[in-house]
């Protein structure tokens, strides 16, 4: 697991990316679940 | 757009960086003026910071319906655990954003700056998000106590 992580995070601009990445996609998944839910069962 | 959302949303997130704005009026030596830029103040996700308060708040809100509110039952659960799904979001970004920090530079083209400065457009775009999410909840469940 430690090992997985300094991989991923061995550099400066890979870390920002994976940051941004991770930031973007999530809640991008999460916003619309929610609209999605309140459209369903609201 | 009303009153709840200027106080709720917009002073929250904006108002420190007027202050900083504000601080660059000032005769200060020429380090403390390069670190009045608000952008120094946002670069590395620091805006998540106001989104997790949206968060929190529209949890609270959840927890705390009045009365005379009906909600279908399972809604409230599930944006329960989505909103504490975006929790964790803004908090991997404000906590993690500036263990690797954003170099500040000139313009270099929109396509380009935005992709320099992407911790801050992720957690910028987060914060809207949660503030959208936070209204919806907030509309649903207190809006007869405005």
């Amino acid at each position: 697991m430690s090992k997985l992580i300094n991989k991923f995070f061995e550099d400066d601009e890979r870390a920002r990316t994976i940051i941004a990445a991770v930031g973007l996609i999530g809640g991008l998944i999460v916003t619309v679940l929610f609209f999605l839910s309140y459209w369903l069962y609201h | 757009m009303n009153d709840w959302h200027f106080v709720n949303l917009f002073v929250p997130t904006l108002l420190p960086l007027v202050f900083l704005a504000a601080f660059s009026l000032f005769d200060l030596s020429k380090m403390a003026k390069l670190r009045t830029n608000p952008l120094a103040a946002i670069k590395d996700g620091q805006l998540s910071w106001a989104g997790l308060g949206m968060c929190v708040n529209g949890l609270y809100e959840l927890h705390h319906l009045p009365p005379e509110a009906v909600l279908s039952t399972p809604w409230p659960t599930i944006a329960f655990w989505l909103m504490i799904a975006m929790m964790m979001l803004h908090a991997f970004i404000a906590a993690v954003g500036p263990i690797f920090p954003t170099k500040r530079v000139r313009h270099l083209g929109l396509r380009k700056t935005a992709i320099h400065y992407r911790v801050l457009i992720a957690s910028a775009l987060l914060t809207l998000a949660s503030a959208s999410v936070y209204s919806l909840i907030h509309l649903t469940t207190q809006v007869w106590q405005d």
